[in-house]
């Protein structure tokens, strides 16, 4: 089993004028539940279709498997071991969701009938009714079914969550994690509903404009990173820099708000050498680590 | 199950084509009773004549598919995804995907053109007293032979337009075709059209060889380019 | 479910998961040798990560809160009972105390500075017994 189950070095990739993915480094590791985040048009279905193969990189290379995405032989051998699920959520309009659910299970052996039951019953699918007349939460959750029961090493979920309900998002996240608990399964979903993704992920990989800002452990980023509020006995005593590692800092009057990446120890100590400093630290959510990291750039 | 998924998406299809060659059946059954010399208007040759090169037409039109472009997305500003991106993350290779598609549409034309000789047989007396059945055995060989290419045009369209717009492009292209071989200057062995009327087995006793090879050369061509498209294009 | 946790805190999930756990064997709701849900159900009910969960339970087994049997679960260790009912008896010497200080009179805020200052000189005694100095 390889350490990371998918691996991007230097992905480059444009459309006509606009440069979609530039020099994209990803590493998801084997059995992590990943949280892709960006902004719309950061390159996020981008990536993932190179990935699946639907697309050709203009140059860089992309690894599922330890297996070469490009290559349409090994493209095969990795999707055969793959649950996806699209961005728009569409199916074939003319299958009813029973026929779907048989074509689908023709292409994988280790097709799991129990979770096929299980879903059709908590998703309340009505198995007769033709996709066309399903709304586009019933099709979410329907991919959904498709891509977990195929017995996948390896779940891409494009905004899984798009488009439900609260309730039905609560039953899809617990779902996904009780099958990472049981199977071990690789989890790489992008989405936009961070605090979601701040409970359920262990990794995390931030991208903004084609290039990935920000990767790693969530526990060890959610670490590094620290506010420090610094209350000065004068506005004016303020330094202009900051030592390496803060990434802004606001001031309002006596008060000096810092977002520290790392070296969160130097910074506080630069701060309480300010005459008269008072130095709290708070702990970052994963929202503000998100939203300083594709403002800034 | 490909087959069975090619089955699905052309079955209505097929009827359509279907109701579409009774039409011309409708029109046999008057010429059946006046016996008339061969080739005379409103003999019964020419309603043949015109019907199953035009069934076969639509037929091409209708049915040809490349297994992976299929529906217009519900929301076309998107561009041409719909249920493509599903398709293409299944464990299948895209040319698989597109040979299996086109065999589907293939059979089901050879057995539209079939059932429309038989049906011309059973229910044209007068055709029987001037032909035998090899020769209309003969002729649904003609016909289907002469159709590759045109089926091979609407198999090339398919890999990158959706069905709707393929089936008016690929009609199109067939009528375009059509008065290229009525009204223009065009070589004995290439011409398709005349081959499916005046040069085929019921009229000219002989089997239009040049043109059928030609006809199955190029739809051979068209599928085997309609394999490179899908494999290099995007989605 | 015993237990729960806020993401939008801050304070790491794990660490959330820890003081859970502690606290249920304070109020009693966990006892020696109970066994923790196991790791999965902990991350069904809560909507986590379950590596966040694993890590909870590691840590705690780090600290003899709890012990980790191979194939069997986590369960409660008996020393953190003895800690526990060593809390519950502090807390009821406690309670008896903050009761009279209220009735003497004294407000909220005047009771914690109170208590603060217990504890510093408390600290100091033991930090002049050992012969360290400490900085305020």
């Amino acid at each position: 089993m390889t350490e990371y189950v998918i691996e991007t070095e230097q992905l480059s990739k444009s459309y006509k004028d606009k440069a979609a993915l530039r020099g994209l480094d990803l590493r998801v590791p084997t059995g992590s539940i990943f949280g892709f985040l960006g902004r719309n048009g950061a390159g996020k279905t981008t990536t993932i279709k190179t990935l699946m193969g639907l697309l050709h990189a203009d140059s860089g290379s992309a690894r599922v498997f330890g297996l070469p995405a490009s290559d349409a032989n090994s493209a095969v051998a990795i999707r055969r071991r793959i649950g996806f699920v699209t961005e728009d959520k569409e199916l074939y309009p003319y299958m009813t969701v029973e026929e779907i659910i048989r074509f689908t299970r023709a292409f994988f052996p280790a097709w799991r009938d129990d979770l096929e039951r299980r879903y059709v019953e908590m998703f309340d699918l009505p198995l007769k009714r033709r996709i066309t007349e399903l709304s586009k939460g019933m099709r979410s959750k329907l991919m959904l079914l498709l891509a977990i029961c195929r017995g996948a090493d390896l779940l891409i979920l494009d905004e899984p969550t798009d488009g439900l309900d609260p309730a039905a998002i609560e039953d899809v996240l617990r779902e996904l994690v009780s099958i990472a608990a049981t199977n071990g399964t690789t989890m790489f979903f992008s989405s936009h509903q961070l605090s979601e993704v701040d409970l359920v992920a262990d990794h995390i990989g931030i991208i903004d404009r084609g290039k990935m800002v920000a990767t790693g452990s969530l526990d060890d980023i959610k670490a590094r990173y620290q506010h420090l509020r610094v209350v000065l006995d004068d506005a004016r005593q303020a330094p202009v820099r900051w030592g390496d590692g803060v990434e802004s800092a606001r001031q309002e009057g006596r008060v000096v708000t810092l977002l520290v990446s790392r070296n969160a120890e130097a910074i506080a100590a630069q701060a309480q050498e300010l005459p008269g400093a008072v130095v709290e630290r708070y702990p970052v959510t994963l929202k503000e680590i998100f939203l300083e990291h594709v403002r800034s750039n | 199950m490909l087959w069975y998924k090619g089955w699905l998406e052309t079955r209505y299809r097929l009827l359509f084509c279907i109701g579409w060659a009774t039409v011309f059946l409708a029109l046999v059954h008057p010429a059946h009773t006046t016996p008339m010399p061969l080739g005379a208007k409103g003999s019964v040759f020419s309603v043949v004549m015109l019907s199953c090169p035009m069934v076969v037409l639509v037929g091409c039109a209708m049915l040809g598919g490349s297994g992976v472009v299929t529906q217009p997305t519900l929301q076309a500003a998107k561009g041409l995804h719909g249920s493509t991106l599903y398709t293409l993350s299944l464990p299948v290779s895209r040319v698989r995907l597109l040979a299996v598609r086109a065999s589907v549409g293939w059979l089901e034309i050879i057995g539209l053109v079939s059932l429309l000789c038989v049906s011309l047989w059973v229910l044209a007396p007068a055709l029987r007293t001037v032909a035998t059945p090899l020769q209309v055995v003969k002729y649904a060989a003609t016909i289907i032979a002469c159709g590759s290419m045109l089926y091979g045009v609407s198999v090339l369209l398919a890999t990158f337009l959706d069905d709707q717009w393929r089936t008016w492009g690929a009609m199109g292209i067939g009528v375009g075709l059509w008065w290229l071989c009525g009204y223009a200057k065009v070589p004995e062995a290439t011409n398709i059209f005349r081959a499916m009327r005046e040069g085929s087995p019921l009229m000219a006793h002989a089997m239009p060889w040049g043109a059928m090879g030609f006809s199955v050369a190029m739809g051979v061509a068209l599928v085997i380019a309609a394999a490179k498209v899908v494999q290099a294009r995007e989605y | 479910m015993l237990f729960r946790v806020n993401a939008s805190s801050g304070v790491p999930l794990y660490l959330q998961l820890m003081e859970q756990v502690k606290h249920a064997v304070e109020t009693g709701a966990l006892r020696e040798s109970d066994q923790l849900p196991t790791i999965r159900k902990v991350a069904e009910d809560l909507v986590m990560n379950p590596n966040t969960v694993v890590r909870a339970y590691r840590e705690l087994e780090h600290e003899g809160v709890l012990e980790l049997r191979h194939g069997a679960g986590a369960f409660i260790k008996g020393a953190s009972e003895s800690r526990a009912r060593l809390i519950r008896k502090a807390q009821t010497a406690m309670d008896a105390t903050i009761e009279r200080a209220l009735q003497m009179g004294l407000s909220e805020d005047e009771l914690q500075r109170i208590f603060a200052s217990g504890m510093a000189k408390a600290d100091e005694r033991r930090g002049a017994a050992a012969g360290t100095e400490r900085r305020r």
